[in-house]
């Protein structure tokens, strides 16, 4: 029975005595229950503000609005982690689901695990998604990341489904693995940077144009501050110091996005 | 001692001015370390030029943002707008226009900061485009090797200038010999610049003229020709002369460099004294005293 995690937040619980912690509400399935009756609470040393441990992938909303404060979620978790944050850190070291780090503001989400679809993107109705903040990615994640971004940046060390950056407003998307197919359509800003092996025939719309090789200051730029957030496949990039291969468009929103490819760029006309 | 015996109980008197720290990168050494030259060219004095600006150390291409070769430039005007006016120039003349180049912020950044590339991005026409990561914004402007990228913000610092060492000794060669390893010793102190051409200055000058409206004119307490004719600050024998002139980020910065300077020139052959200029203490907030440094630097 799904729970909907979304007071499990590091800036609401830590203002709490533990038995006030054990007395929140949460809703569970159709009914409401006590945190304390779903979850084990207890007060350590550890200088994290909030630890939530075990597998959880039918909890959702995981910290979802968080604006202050460090969580750690010890498991995989269900959809929405993180969603709407504002400010703080959550760590998943397990997988999410869908829409993880939805429209957020500000913050960072790290999953070590995979993520679902719909990564940082906006939500159906919404003009605009993640506005800020940083997510990452240690594994794979879903298709349709960064749904209308409009500011801030997502880092998938691993591989992505169709769709990523689908109508990016501005913001950096980067991908370490492979992508799927319509990467970037309907982008009108921003910058994808695709450093697995990418085929722009098969996985760029027809709407791209292709604008010339080289290895510009602010890839580097950001290779170098990921890889010093430790991002293996960042510091392998900086060491490998390959030329991308850029295109402009999506030529159908006026062109001024820009996807860069590490992979197998040049068939592209 | 020698230090003892050739440096004069005397002072250099420095003043506040609003500093700036750029780190130019390129491709290669050679062009982070021209795109240096030409930014801090005519960057002397502010008797004279917009700023004063000089190199501050080369970089190891580990030590930049963007991973490439690099060169730590310095910058010191009189107000953070007359930096920030003199900045945009350069930057947008000198380093923009250097193959391959890329303009980044070298201090923190607080409330007191200068927009440079916020006003360098218009070049772009229209194609500029901002990237921003954690507290930095990029800008992107595309030019005919790909793109110049700048930051757009450079922090500012209330540093001290005009700190120096005067080197008196008995004929040219000799004296400039002691300067360059005075220079050469300087280079190895960091938060520091010696603005003039290869950290050296000959035509020390002195506040006023006889003739209106020149604000300095030539140091003739200090030039050995017009002995006889003006009243000399020179020994006997000394028939040369040479300034060097400290920018720093702080006072303990010009204070060490200036400690560093005056022991490397000492020991060289043919220095008769080493003294500092100052206004009788009358203009400049920072009194440089050199017996007092090299007892404490």
């Amino acid at each position: 029975m799904t729970v909907d995690g979304s007071p499990l937040r590091p800036d609401v619980l830590c203002a709490l005595a533990l038995d006030e912690v054990a007395r929140v509400r949460l809703t569970h399935g159709n009914r409401a229950a006590e945190l304390g009756e779903l979850f084990l609470v207890d007060r350590d040393g550890t200088d994290l503000d909030l630890i939530i441990s075990g597998e959880m992938p039918h909890v959702h909303s995981i910290g979802a609005g968080t604006s202050a404060g460090r969580l750690r979620v010890e498991g995989d978790v269900g959809d929405e982690a993180g969603a709407r944050m504002t400010g703080g850190s959550i760590e998943i070291t397990g997988n999410a689901g869908s829409w993880a780090g939805a429209a957020l503001r500000g913050g960072e989400l790290r999953i070590r695990g995979n993520a679902g679809d719909g990564l940082g993107s906006a939500y159906d109705g919404d003009r605009v998604g993640m506005r800020g903040g940083f997510i990452r990615v240690d594994g794979d994640s879903g298709r349709e990341i960064g749904l209308a971004m409009r500011r801030g940046l997502i880092v998938v060390s691993g591989d992505t489904g169709d769709l990523v950056g689908r109508g990016l407003v501005a913001g950096s998307i980067f991908v370490f693995g492979a992508v799927g197919r319509y990467t970037g359509v309907a982008m009108k800003r921003g910058t994808l940077a695709l450093y697995g092996d990418v085929d722009a025939d098969v996985s760029l719309p027809p709407t791209y144009v292709a604008s010339g090789r080289a290895q510009p200051p602010f890839l580097r730029f950001y290779l170098k501050e990921l890889a010093a957030r430790g991002i293996v496949r960042a510091a392998e990039e900086i060491a490998a110091g390959r030329d991308l291969e850029r295109y402009n468009g999506d030529l159908a929103e006026g062109g001024k996005g820009e996807i860069w490819l590490a992979g197998r760029g040049l068939g592209k006309p | 001692m020698i230090l003892d015996d050739i440096i004069i109980d005397t002072f250099a008197e420095a003043f506040p001015m609003t500093a700036a720290r750029l780190i130019l990168t390129a491709d290669t050494p050679r062009w982070a370390a021209v795109a240096a030259r030409v930014l801090t060219g005519y960057a002397t004095s502010v008797i004279g030029c917009d700023a004063e600006a000089g190199v501050e150390r080369l970089l190891e291409p580990g030590e930049t943002p963007d991973g490439r070769p690099g060169v730590s430039v310095l910058a010191f005007a009189f107000s953070r707008d007359a930096l920030e006016k003199a900045l945009v120039n350069r930057v947008g003349q000198c380093v923009m226009t250097c193959p391959t180049s890329a303009c980044w912020n070298g201090l923190p950044v607080g409330e007191k900061s200068t927009n440079i590339g916020g006003k360098l991005r218009f070049f772009g026409d229209g194609f500029q485009i901002s990237k921003r990561l954690g507290d930095r914004r990029l800008w992107r402007i595309p030019v005919m090797d790909g793109e110049f990228t700048c930051e757009e913000t450079f922090g500012t610092t209330k540093g001290v200038a005009g700190g120096n060492l005067i080197l008196l000794g008995v004929d040219g060669a000799r004296t400039l010999a002691a300067a360059e390893a005075a220079v050469d010793a300087i280079a190895a102190v960091s938060d520091v610049i010696l603005p003039f051409p290869g950290g050296i200055a000959r035509s020390g000058s002195k506040v006023g003229s006889k003739y209106r409206g020149l604000r300095a004119s030539t140091n003739t307490a200090y030039a050995p020709m017009l002995r006889g004719l003006v009243e000399t600050a020179l020994p006997a024998g000394v028939n040369a002369v040479y300034e060097i002139v400290i920018d720093g980020l702080t006072l303990a910065a010009v204070e060490r460099a200036t400690a560093v300077g005056a022991r490397a020139a000492a020991h060289q052959p043919g220095l008769v004294a080493i003294t500092s200029g100052n206004y009788g203490g009358k203009l400049g907030p920072f009194h440089i005293k050199l017996k007092d440094v090299l007892e404490r630097c």
